[in-house]
């Protein structure tokens, strides 16, 4: 067997092995007509192959031609089986898109169905005339589609709102005429008569040339939509209300900050109308307040940021999701206002920010009383502690409530000390068991004036006081406590003791030259005839002298009396006060020379000339000389020296005498104070007083200096001028 | 050499003809499993056909030989396929 025989016997098995699996197994080829074709094919090809194999058994010249014919026919059955692959093929994806189609067509149709209102095709005329209307007509209008589709029973344009046609037609065709898509919101009056708002989006169908041929749409309920709207709206026009209606300026701002709620105190407190503001973001709501734009406390709500809340509003307090602050706002009014402020973030109901309500409350005229009753206050505290006698205010049950600076002196108790002790305590005086001035007040519920006692100090001394004592009462009415007053009057019962021992010593003084006037005037008397008349005129000498004395006595009382009391009248002129120390010292000087005392002068010449009372100025010199000439032993001296400074001249009197102690310096100048070591010497104590009396009354001043047993010098200082002296 | 016989050129032609139609709707046919085995047994038919009528005029020995090779591995690749297509049921679906 050649090669060729046995390639081609190969041929005719293989394609007999594709024949049989196509038999055998036909079921499980696939299609119809090219499984048909597919077998025809094979046993062509197989007939072919017993051909070819022929030619090499001897019968090829017999069979060439039908060889070439069955070729012929193994090629066009590939063809054949190709075309049919191919249609098959075909066939199979126009089955897929059928099915396709369907499967689309019917998601379309359940989509429709179960659509929350209407799919429509209509024409664009005034009745709306349905082409096509989906299952959800029933819902929406109550009317079948097919009751609807070409106005069968009704056209869609009759169950328009009569009110809404119009309109509804406008919107339609100013859509068409822009090409776009329309969307209108208007009622439709349903078959069970019900009003319906709906909503709908809608497009025109144009056809290649450009024609309108239908419009298509959906339309839906949103009834409950517009319900819930009005129902809002209507809430919102009510806290409109509310709001306008609030006494306090409020305004609200939202997310954005935009200014959502401007109210009419807001606008009377302003100045500014809501239509002007509402809508306005960008902190304009601030300028009415501060003149420019700055967050207020609505914004810090909103958008908390510490650092910048507190150097905005350093009074700010926030709690939770409010804050709460006191500021002046410059721009407002006039002068601007005092604002106290509450803001507040609106949350909605998942808790996040909305909006933010702040309301304002003009507190100027609060601060302006608050500003008067802290001045009260502080007055009031001025006054207490500054009173010059001591005050304390007890409750109903006299414990100490209030003590003032004066109190806290004479009592030597600190104000925390005694707030809350019971009143005795702190007073201890002979008073509180029997006559308690402020208890009896509060018994009697009337004031208990005038009443001297004393009362312990701290340190256990008694300090006597003249008490006043009253009721409180508060605004109702009722006894909240009592007030006492209290007066230290050590100094006066001193001065009481003072007065009394000088009028006592000014009896005593007046008694001894009245002792003698009334004797040797007695002894005149009864002896008129007897006396020999040298005697007689000796004792009226003496009289006369002692009268004198008194005479003296009872001037220099007065004088100083008058001077302290500013009953003596100075008769000031101008003086030359070098001629009066002059002549005072020609005067003086032989009564000097007589003590063996030597007076000298120093500078007294070329003094300037002085306002001042001459005859009371020579009774101060007089004095000063006298007891420089009393206190003086012989063989010292004794200098009158003047001098000057720009406004007063000094007048110094020296002396070398028996000196005054240290401790009796600040007592000389006292009315009817005489030195414990004077001795012999007379003297009734009024004249240093009466010379502190006329250098005062000219608005000068009299100082001592002295060492026992060295001398004293005493310097009065006279101003030049009555001008200067008051100075 | 042999000589020239115009079947054989009929059935080339048929087979060009055949040839023409699979370029012309190839994408057609993307669906059907193992196309690749059935165009390669069609393609091998096809050459057989060349090398039929190309043996009349040169290399007699070779092309006869090459002919008949390719209608063994047409053959072959035709029961290839087949056996493929039978196995897996809808693939030609």
């Amino acid at each position: 067997m050649s090669p060729i025989a046995f390639l081609d016997i190969l041929f005719c098995d293989s394609v007999a092995a594709a024949l049989l699996i196509v038999v055998v197994r036909r079921r499980r080829i696939p299609g119809s007509d090219s499984k048909v074709l597919l077998a025809a094919l094979l046993v062509f090809s197989l007939l072919y192959g017993f051909f070819l194999v022929a030619e090499w058994t001897g019968l090829a010249t017999t069979w060439e031609s039908v060889e070439d014919v069955v070729g012929s026919l193994v090629a066009m059955t590939w063809g054949f089986f190709f075309y049919s692959l191919a249609q098959e093929a075909s066939n199979r994806k126009l089955a897929a898109r059928e099915q396709e189609v369907r499967d689309s067509r019917r998601r379309l149709a359940t989509l429709m169905d179960n659509l929350p209102g209407m799919a429509y095709r209509c024409r664009n005329d005034p009745d709306w005339t349905m082409e096509f209307v989906s299952v959800g007509s029933v819902a929406l209008t109550g009317y079948d589609p097919e009751e609807l589709v070409e106005n069968r029973r009704v056209s869609y344009g009759e169950l328009i709102h009569s009110e809404d046609r119009e309109a509804v037609w406008d919107a339609v065709q100013r859509s068409l005429e822009a090409g776009g898509p329309f969307h209108l919101i208007y009622r439709i009056t349903a078959k069970d008569s019900s009003d319906k708002w709906v909503w709908e989006q809608g497009v025109g169908v144009f056809s290649s040339e450009g024609e309108l041929s239908a419009l298509e749409g959906f339309v839906t309920d949103i009834t409950h939509i517009k319900e819930t709207e009005l129902a809002l709206n209507e809430a919102r026009r009510k806290l409109a209300d509310i709001l306008n209606f609030l006494p306090d300026p409020t305004f609200s701002i939202n997310n954005a900050g935009e200014v959502i709620i401007w109210n009419q105190a807001m606008e009377e407190l302003t100045g500014v109308p809501a239509h002007r503001m509402l809508g306005r973001g960008g902190c304009e709501y601030s300028v009415p307040f501060w003149g420019e734009r700055r967050p207020s406390p609505a914004d810090f709500v909103l958008k908390w940021d510490e650092s910048s809340a507190i150097r905005e509003y350093p009074a700010l307090i926030r709690e939770k999701d409010t804050v709460i602050t006191e500021v002046f706002a410059p721009a407002l009014g006039e002068n601007g206002r005092y604002l106290w402020i509450k803001a507040k973030v609106l949350l909605d109901e998942s808790g996040k920010p909305t909006a933010a309500i702040e309301t304002l409350r003009d507190v100027s005229s609060r601060k302006e009383l608050e500003k008067k009753l802290k001045k009260a206050a502080d007055e009031y505290q001025m006054l207490f502690s500054n009173l010059p006698v001591g005050v304390i205010t007890v409750d109903a049950d006299l414990r100490i409530t209030r003590i003032n600076r004066e109190g806290e002196k004479i009592t030597g108790f600190q104000s925390d000390e005694v707030v809350g002790r019971p009143c005795r305590e702190v007073m201890a005086g002979a008073m509180c068991d029997n006559s308690c001035p402020i208890r009896n007040a509060l018994a009697k519920r009337s004031p208990v004036g005038f009443v001297e006692g004393d009362i312990s100090h701290r340190n256990g001394t008694r300090i006597p006081v003249r008490v006043n004592a009253g009721c409180l009462f508060g605004g109702d009415g009722g006894l909240m406590g009592g007030i006492e007053v209290f007066q230290d009057i050590t100094e006066i019962k001193q001065l009481e003791e003072e007065k009394a021992k000088i009028i006592s010593m000014f009896a005593h003084d007046m008694k001894s030259p009245l002792i003698g006037i009334h004797g040797f005037a007695a002894h005149l008397l009864s002896h008129t005839e007897t006396l020999p008349a040298d005697k007689k005129t000796q004792f009226l000498e003496i009289i006369g002298r002692e009268s004198g004395k008194l005479e003296s006595l009872i001037n220099d009382f007065l004088d100083f009396s008058r001077l302290n009391l500013g009953k003596l009248k100075l008769n000031f002129d101008l003086m030359d006060l070098s001629k009066e120390l002059r002549e005072l010292i020609e005067t003086f000087e032989p009564r000097f020379q007589d003590a063996g005392i030597r007076l000298r002068a120093k500078n007294i010449e070329e003094l300037p000339e002085i306002e001042g009372d001459a005859p009371r100025l020579r009774r101060v010199f007089t004095n000063l000389l006298e007891n420089a000439l009393k206190y003086s032993e012989s063989g010292t001296r004794v200098t009158v020296e003047a001098g000057e400074t720009a406004r007063e001249v000094l007048i110094r009197f020296e002396d070398q005498g028996i000196g005054i102690n240290s401790e009796e310096l600040p007592y000389v100048f006292n009315m009817f104070y005489r030195g414990r070591k004077l001795g012999h010497r007379e003297g009734h104590g009024l004249g240093l007083a009466g010379v502190e009396s006329i250098v005062n009354g000219h608005g000068g001043r009299v100082m001592v200096c002295s060492v026992p047993g060295q001398g004293s010098v005493f310097v009065v200082a006279l101003p030049k001028s009555r001008e200067a002296g008051e100075v | 050499m042999r000589t020239f016989q115009e079947g054989e050129l009929v059935m080339l032609l048929i087979g060009m003809g055949v040839l023409t139609f699979l370029l012309r709707f190839r994408k057609g046919f993307k669906e059907t499993s193992e196309l690749h085995l059935l165009f390669l047994s069609f393609y091998s038919f096809l050459l057989s056909w060349l090398f039929t009528v190309l043996e009349s005029f040169v290399l007699y020995s070779l092309m006869n030989i090459l002919e008949h090779v390719f209608y063994v591995v047409s053959g072959v690749l035709m029961a290839i396929w087949c056996f493929r297509i039978s196995k897996t049921r809808g693939a030609v679906d």
